[in-house]
C-alpha cells in the first residue's frame, strides 16, 4: 500500500470502508473460505444492516475486524475505521480499540455476562480499562450507564450479579458494558434474536434513543428484515460469503434487486395476504467448501438459466449507487410483495 | 451467608455419627483379638485370655461399648492405648503436627504446581504446551507414590547427596533443616496432587475460554491477563477447588505410607502401628481423628464455593 490515504477524513467520509474483505479457516489441511471479497461501508451515525442466513458469514465478517475470530481465522482485504487500518493490526492495537472506539453486543444476553462477578465490577472494569481513573468515578459512569440503558435503582443493581436480571435487562446490562466508553462504531450481532417479540422491540428502540444520543454508528447483524426495516439506513445482503446486493433501505424494500433478496423479503410473514402460504426459499446455504464458483445461489433461485452456473458473477455498481450481484438484474422485475 | 455455613455445619452431625459406626465396627471385621495378643500370643491360657478381656471390657455388649466410646470421643477423648497406655488424644497431639506439615506442603506444592500447568495447557487446548502437559501429568498419575520416592531417595540423596533420604527435624530447631528434610516427602506425595489439579484447571479452564462471557471480555479489550487471570479463572475454579478438598483426604491418608518411607513419627506412622499391635482404641482414634479433619476441609470447600459462586449463595 504504496499509494498515500486521500480519504477525507472529514464527516461527508464514511466512518468504516471495508474492502474485500476475506476470512478463510483451514482445519484438517482444508481451507474453507468462509467470507470471500466483502466490501461496505458505515456512515458516522448511521446504520447499515448486514442480512443474510445462518451461515451467510455475516457474523464472521464483522468480528473479524476487531479481531474476535479464533487463531485459526486468516483475514485478508481492507478495513480502514477512521483512517486507520484494522487489518493486520498486531493484537495490542485491537486492544486499544476494542471496547473504546468500537464495541460489539452479542445474540445470547443469558450467558454474555461473567456470571460470577457483578455488574458493577465489570462495567467498571470496561471503563478503567481504558479510560483509567479512579473506582469512584467509573462506578459513576457504570450508574449513569445503566440509567441511560433503562435500568431501575442503578446504584443498588451495580452490586449485583447477572442472574438477578432478567433476560432483556441483561441484554440492556450488556450495551451499557459496550457503550461505556462512547464508541464511534457498535456492531451488534443479532442483539435481539434470542429475545422475546414485546423485549426485542425495547431493546431496538432503546438503540435508537442511544444512537440518536451518543452519535455512534451501528453495524446491525441480522437475519430478520422486520429488524432492518425498523432501525437501519442502509443494507447489505450476504449470501454463502459473498455480499449480493447493497442499497438503501426505502429502495430495497420497495425494489429488491437480488432474486434472494426477493426471496428474504416474500418469506416475511405479512408480505403475503392472511391464509396464504408462506413462501419459502427452499433448500439451505451450502457448506463453504461446497461453494459453487459461478452463482451461489442458482441453486435455490427461481430465475437460475445456464449463464447463472457457468462462471463467477461480479457485483456490479449501478447508475443509482446500488450494488448488485446477478446476471439477470436489468431483466428481471422483482416485488417485495407476491 | 451465615444460615448457608450453619446448616453445613448441622449437617456434619449424621455423618460423623456414620462414620464413627464404622470406624468402631472394624473391630468387629478386623481378624484377632487383642487380648489374645496381650495375653501372650499364642502360649496364652484360655483364663489368662478372658482375664485381659474384662480389663479392657471387651466382655461387655459391643452397643454399650460403642456407646461409651463415642460419648467419650464427642469430648475428643479417644481412651488409652492398649501399649503405651497413654491418653490417645495425647499422643495424636503430638503427631499429628507432623503430619500436618507434610500434607500441608504436599498440598502447597500440587497447588504451585498444578495451577500454572493447568493454565499454560487450558488456556490453549491441543496446542504444543498443552500436548505437552498433558503428557507428563499423565506419567504422573501412572506413577506409584512408593516408586516416586525411592527414585527421588536414589537420585537426590543416595548418588547425589544433596537431601537427606530420612527423618524429620522440627521448624523451631532448625528452619532451614527442616525445609530439607520436608522436600522429599513433599515432593514425593504431592506430584499426584499437582497433576490432578492441573488435569481439572485444564478442563475446566478450556470450557470457559470458549464462553460467550470469555468473548465479551475480549471484546471489551481487557489483556489477556485480566481475561484469563480475572475472569476466566474464577469460572474455572469450581472444579478445581472440588479436587482440592478430596486431594486433602488423599493426602492425609497418603502420610502413612510416606511417613513409612521417610521415618517421620507423624499420625500416618501411628495408625500403621496401631494396626499391626491390634491396639484398637489408639487405631479408632487415629482414625476417627483422620475423618474428623477430612469432613471440616470439605465443610471449608463447600463454603468456598458459595464464595466463588453467587448462585450457591441464593438456594
Amino acid at each position: 500500500m504504496t499509494t498515500p490515504d486521500i480519504t477525507p477524513t472529514s464527516a461527508t467520509g464514511p466512518l468504516l470502508e471495508v474492502t474485500d474483505l476475506s476470512v478463510s479457516f483451514t482445519a484438517h489441511k482444508q481451507t474453507a473460505k468462509v467470507v470471500d471479497q466483502v466490501s461496505f461501508s458505515v456512515q458516522p451515525g448511521k446504520t447499515l444492516g448486514i442480512v443474510g442466513e445462518s451461515g451467510s458469514g455475516k457474523t464472521v465478517s464483522s468480528l473479524a475486524l476487531v479481531g474476535l475470530l479464533p487463531r485459526t481465522a486468516n483475514i485478508t482485504g481492507s478495513a480502514r475505521f477512521a483512517g486507520q487500518e484494522l487489518v493486520g493490526m498486531t493484537t495490542r492495537q485491537q486492544r486499544q480499540i476494542r471496547g473504546n472506539d468500537i464495541s460489539v453486543i452479542f445474540q445470547e444476553p443469558m450467558t454474555s455476562l461473567d456470571p460470577v462477578f457483578t455488574v458493577g465490577n465489570q462495567l467498571t472494569g470496561a471503563h478503567r480499562n481504558h479510560q483509567g481513573g479512579s473506582k469512584k468515578d467509573a462506578l459513576d459512569r457504570a450508574e449513569e450507564m445503566l440509567r441511560l440503558v433503562g435500568i431501575p435503582e442503578p446504584r443498588k443493581r451495580l452490586a449485583e450479579y447477572p442472574h438477578a436480571f432478567s433476560g432483556g435487562m441483561r441484554q440492556r446490562v450488556m450495551i451499557a458494558l459496550a457503550l461505556i466508553n462512547s464508541p464511534r462504531l457498535l456492531i451488534a450481532d443479532e442483539p435481539t434474536t434470542a429475545l422475546d417479540v414485546t423485549i426485542q422491540s425495547q431493546i431496538l428502540e432503546l438503540l435508537q434513543e442511544l444512537q440518536q444520543a451518543m452519535g455512534m454508528a451501528i453495524l446491525f447483524v441480522t437475519h430478520d428484515l422486520g429488524v432492518v426495516a425498523s432501525v437501519c439506513d442502509d443494507v447489505s445482503v450476504m449470501y454463502a460469503g459473498q455480499v449480493v446486493e447493497q442499497a438503501g433501505i426505502d429502495e430495497f424494500f420497495a425494489h429488491p434487486r437480488h432474486p434472494y433478496s426477493e426471496g428474504l423479503l416474500r418469506s416475511m410473514p405479512h408480505s403475503v395476504p392472511k391464509g396464504e402460504r408462506l413462501r419459502m426459499i427452499p433448500g439451505t446455504v451450502p457448506l463453504p467448501s461446497r461453494f459453487p464458483t459461478s452463482c451461489r445461489f442458482a441453486g435455490r433461485c427461481p430465475y437460475a438459466q445456464e449463464a447463472c452456473t457457468a462462471d463467477p458473477i461480479p457485483l456490479e455498481q449501478l447508475d443509482d449507487g446500488r450494488v448488485v450481484r446477478c446476471v439477470r438484474h436489468r431483466e428481471l422485475v422483482m416485488e417485495a410483495r407476491s | 451467608m451465615l444460615t448457608f455455613i450453619l446448616r453445613r455445619v448441622l449437617a456434619l452431625i449424621p455423618l460423623l455419627f456414620i462414620v464413627s459406626v464404622i470406624v468402631y465396627g472394624l473391630i468387629l471385621i478386623v481378624p484377632g483379638d487383642p487380648a489374645i495378643t496381650l495375653a501372650g500370643g499364642e502360649e496364652a491360657t484360655n483364663e489368662r485370655i478372658e482375664e485381659v478381656q474384662k480389663e479392657l471390657g471387651l466382655d461387655r455388649p459391643f452397643l454399650v461399648r460403642y456407646g461409651e466410646w463415642v460419648g467419650n470421643a464427642a469430648q475428643l477423648d479417644f481412651g488409652r492405648s492398649l501399649y503405651s497406655d497413654l491418653p490417645i488424644t495425647e499422643e495424636i497431639a503430638e503427631r499429628f503436627p507432623k503430619t500436618l506439615q507434610i500434607a500441608g506442603g504436599a498440598l502447597a506444592f500440587g497447588l504451585l504446581v498444578g495451577i500454572p500447568l493447568g493454565i499454560i495447557s487450558g488456556i490453549r487446548p491441543r496446542s504444543v504446551s498443552d500436548r505437552a502437559v498433558v503428557f507428563i501429568t499423565s506419567a504422573a498419575i501412572a506413577i506409584p507414590t512408593f516408586w516416586l520416592a525411592l527414585i527421588l531417595i536414589l537420585q537426590l540423596a543416595v548418588y547425589r547427596n544433596i537431601l537427606p533420604s530420612r527423618g524429620f527435624v522440627p521448624f523451631s530447631e532448625s528452619p532451614a533443616q527442616w525445609f530439607e528434610h520436608m522436600i522429599l516427602p513433599w515432593i514425593t506425595l504431592g506430584t499426584l496432587t499437582a497433576a490432578t489439579i492441573a488435569r481439572q484447571l485444564r478442563g475446566a479452564l478450556s470450557d470457559t475460554m470458549g464462553s460467550d462471557h470469555i468473548r465479551t471480555s475480549r471484546s471489551v479489550g481487557l489483556p489477556p491477563v485480566k481475561v484469563v487471570g480475572k475472569h476466566a479463572l474464577k469460572n474455572s475454579s469450581a472444579p478445581v477447588l472440588t479436587v482440592v478438598g478430596l486431594q486433602i483426604a488423599y493426602l492425609l491418608g497418603g502420610t502413612v505410607v510416606v511417613e513409612q518411607i521417610f521415618g517421620i513419627a507423624g499420625l500416618g506412622s501411628y495408625v500403621l502401628t496401631a494396626i499391626n499391635r491390634k491396639d484398637f482404641p489408639a487405631m479408632q482414634g487415629a482414625v476417627m481423628f483422620i475423618a474428623l479433619i477430612t469432613v471440616v476441609v470439605n465443610l471449608i470447600v463447600d463454603i468456598s464455593y458459595a464464595l466463588l459462586n453467587p448462585k450457591v449463595r441464593v438456594e
